[in-house]
C-alpha cells in the first residue's frame, strides 16, 4: 500500500525516544511504571500516580478501538493536497489505559465510527521509521 | 462577597483601547509593535491617565511586542512589572488579566496595560500549520498540523456522546454574525449568515465546518488595570475584576495539543470544569447571576462545552440550550459574544472579548444587555468575572 500521508519523521523529546526505538523494530510499546504498574502516554519522566521514575516498555495488543477522530479537508501544504481528505484517529488501548494519535489507512471518512475495532499495521515515513497505523476493515 | 473583593487594593479595569480590526493581512505599513502601542495609548487616553503612569505590562501567547521594546516605544519611565502567561495559544488570555490584577493588588505596579497585538499578514499565521512547541512529538507524524486538527477530535467525541446536531451548533456562528451586524468594528458586519449557508459550508476538520472556526485577523487591543482606590479617583467608569484565573484539569497536558490521553470527562468538557467553580466561589456568585458572557469562540463546539462547564446548563445539554434561543441578544437568558466574538468581530485571541465585556458593564455595547452588572469571560484555560462598580 502506498504511504497514507507524507509527514515529517518523528522528532521526539528525550522521554519519547524509546517509544520510537521500539517502533523501528515494528513493536508498539507503551511506558509502564515499574512501581505501580500503570501505563502512561505520552512518555514522561515520572509516574503521575506514584512519582516513581522507574519504568519498562510493555507491548500493546494488536487490537484497539477508535476513541475519536477527525477528517482533514484542508491541506496545510502543497505536498498534502493530493492526500486530503485524510483522517486522524485517536486510538484507545483499553487494557493499558492509553491512547495513541494515528491514522486509519483503509477506510473512507464515512466509514469511521467511534468505538469501532481497529488493528495495528506499520508504514514507513520519510526517514524509514515505521509509523504505527491502523486498519479498520475486519478489525 | 469576601473582604478581598471589597478592599481598596482590589483590581479594576479603567481603560480600553482598540486599533481597527481587519482580516489577516489587512494591515500593511504598520508593525505589530506599532499596533500594540496604538492600543495601549488609546486605552490610557480612555482611562484618563498619562502614559508615564503605566508601570506594568502583561500579555500572553508569546506576544512578540516584548516589554523592553514597548517601554522604549511608549517612553515608560518606570516599568516595574512585565508578565507573560505561558502558552502558545490564546488560552492564557484571561491569565494575563489575572497577572495584571495580582500586580496591582500586591503593589508590584500601579497601572498595568494588558495587550495583545497581531499582524498575521506580516508573519506566521496563528491558525495555520506548524509544529507545536513543547509537544510530546506525537502530532506531526500523523498529519496533525494545525489547531483545528488538534481540537476537532475533542469536539467529535463530545458531539457523538451527547447527540449534538449541526443545527444546534450552528447557533454559535449565527448568533455571532447577527451581533456583528450591529457592531461597526466587526470585520463581518455586512456579511449576514443563515442556517442553510452554514450547513452547506465546507468541512475543514470534521466536525468543524468553515463557520465553526474563528477568523484570522490583524489588530490589537489593550486594557488598563489599576486598584479600586486609584480607579475611583479617575473620571471614567470603574469595572471590577471580581475573579480571574487560569488552569485546566491536569489532563490538558495530554489534551488537544498533547497526546489526547486526558480522561473522557475532561476531554469533552472544554477546559472550564474546575476553573469555573473556583472563580464563582471567589466572586461569590452563581451562574444565575451572570448577565452576559463572552466565550472564547475559536471553535464553536468549545463554546457549547464551556456553557456546560460554566454551569449555564447540564453536561450534554448545551445543544438544546442554544437551540432554545438562550444565547441570543434578543430574548436570550444569557446573551453571549455580543460584539460578534472571534467568529464575526475579530480574533484578537480573547482580549477583544474582554474589551466587549467592559463595554457591556459600561452600558456601551452595540448589543447592550439591559442593566448588565456581571459578565463572564471564559476560554479553555483561563477566565474572569467582571462586575459593574
Ligand atoms: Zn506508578
Amino acid at each position: 500500500m502506498s504511504r497514507y500521508l507524507p509527514t515529517p519523521p518523528p522528532n521526539p523529546p528525550m522521554e519519547a525516544v524509546p517509544f520510537w526505538d521500539w517502533c523501528r523494530k515494528r513493536e508498539l510499546r507503551f511506558q509502564q511504571c515499574s512501581n505501580c504498574g500503570r501505563c502512561r502516554h505520552h512518555p514522561a519522566p515520572y509516574c503521575r500516580f506514584c512519582t516513581s521514575d522507574q519504568c519498562q516498555w510493555v507491548p500493546a495488543p494488536e487490537e484497539a478501538e477508535l476513541f475519536s477522530y477527525t477528517v482533514i479537508h484542508n491541506a496545510v501544504s502543497e505536498a498534502l493536497k493530493a492526500y486530503v481528505p485524510y483522517n486522524i484517529a485517536v486510538v484507545a488501548f483499553p487494557s493499558l489505559g492509553v491512547r495513541l494519535i494515528s491514522n486509519v489507512i483503509d477506510l473512507e471518512p464515512s466509514e469511521l465510527r467511534i468505538g469501532m475495532p481497529l488493528r495495528l499495521t506499520w508504514q514507513e515515513c520519510d526517514d524509514g521509521t515505521p509509523l504505527p497505523l491502523f486498519l479498520g476493515k475486519n478489525g | 462577597m469576601g473582604d478581598t473583593v471589597n478592599a481598596k487594593s482590589h483590581a479594576c479595569i479603567v481603560g480600553i483601547g482598540e486599533t481597527e480590526y481587519t482580516r489577516r493581512g489587512g494591515i500593511q505599513g504598520k508593525s505589530e509593535l506599532a499596533l500594540a502601542c496604538e492600543a495601549v495609548i488609546k486605552a490610557a487616553q480612555d482611562a484618563g491617565i498619562s502614559l508615564e503612569e503605566i508601570d506594568g505590562l502583561a500579555s500572553y501567547a508569546n506576544d512578540e511586542s516584548v516589554p523592553w521594546l514597548m517601554q522604549e516605544a511608549l517612553g515608560l519611565p518606570d516599568l516595574r512589572s512585565a508578565t507573560m502567561a505561558w502558552g502558545g495559544g490564546g488560552g492564557g488570555c484571561y491569565a494575563s488579566i489575572a497577572q495584571a490584577a495580582a500586580a496591582v493588588e500586591s503593589g508590584a505596579a500601579d497601572y498595568v496595560a494588558v495587550f495583545r497585538s497581531l499582524c498575521q499578514g506580516q508573519r506566521k499565521r496563528f491558525g495555520q500549520g506548524y509544529a507545536v512547541p513543547h509537544s510530546p512529538g506525537f502530532l506531526d507524524p500523523f498529519g496533525m498540523f494545525a489547531p483545528p486538527f488538534m481540537l476537532a477530535p475533542l469536539a467529535q467525541r463530545y458531539k457523538h456522546d451527547f447527540g449534538i446536531r449541526e443545527e444546534q451548533v450552528a447557533e454559535i456562528a449565527l448568533n455571532a454574525r447577527e451581533n456583528a451586524a450591529r457592531n461597526p468594528r466587526a470585520v463581518f458586519k455586512d456579511r449576514p449568515l443563515d442556517l442553510e449557508t452554514y450547513l452547506n459550508s465546507r468541512m475543514v476538520a470534521d466536525p468543524f465546518r468553515l463557520y465553526d472556526c474563528c477568523q484570522e485577523n490583524d489588530g490589537a487591543c489593550a486594557l488598563i488595570i489599576t486598584t479600586r482606590e486609584r480607579a475611583r479617583d479617575l473620571d471614567g467608569p470603574v469595572i471590577r475584576i471580581l475573579a480571574s484565573g487560569q488552569g485546566s484539569e491536569p489532563g490538558w497536558g495530554s489534551g488537544g495539543l498533547g497526546s489526547h490521553n486526558m480522561p473522557l470527562e475532561d476531554y469533552r468538557a472544554g477546559g472550564g470544569s474546575s476553573l469555573s467553580k473556583r472563580l464563582y466561589a471567589k466572586a461569590g456568585i452563581t451562574p444565575d447571576d451572570v448577565d452576559t458572557a463572552q466565550f472564547y469562540d475559536h471553535f464553536s463546539y468549545f463554546v457549547l462545552m464551556n456553557l456546560e462547564s460554566y454551569g449555564f446548563c447540564g453536561r450534554g445539554e448545551a445543544g438544546d440550550f442554544v437551540a432554545e434561543g438562550n444565547i441570543r441578544w434578543k430574548g436570550g437568558k444569557l446573551p453571549i459574544n455580543t460584539s460578534g466574538g472571534h467568529m464575526s468581530e475579530a480574533y484578537i485571541h480573547g482580549l477583544n472579548l474582554a474589551v466587549e465585556g467592559v463595554r457591556q458593564l459600561r452600558g456601551t455595547s452595540t448589543s447592550q444587555v439591559t442593566d448588565a452588572g456581571l459578565c463572564l469571560l471564559a476560554n479553555t484555560a483561563s477566565a474572569a468575572i467582571l462586575g459593574r462598580e
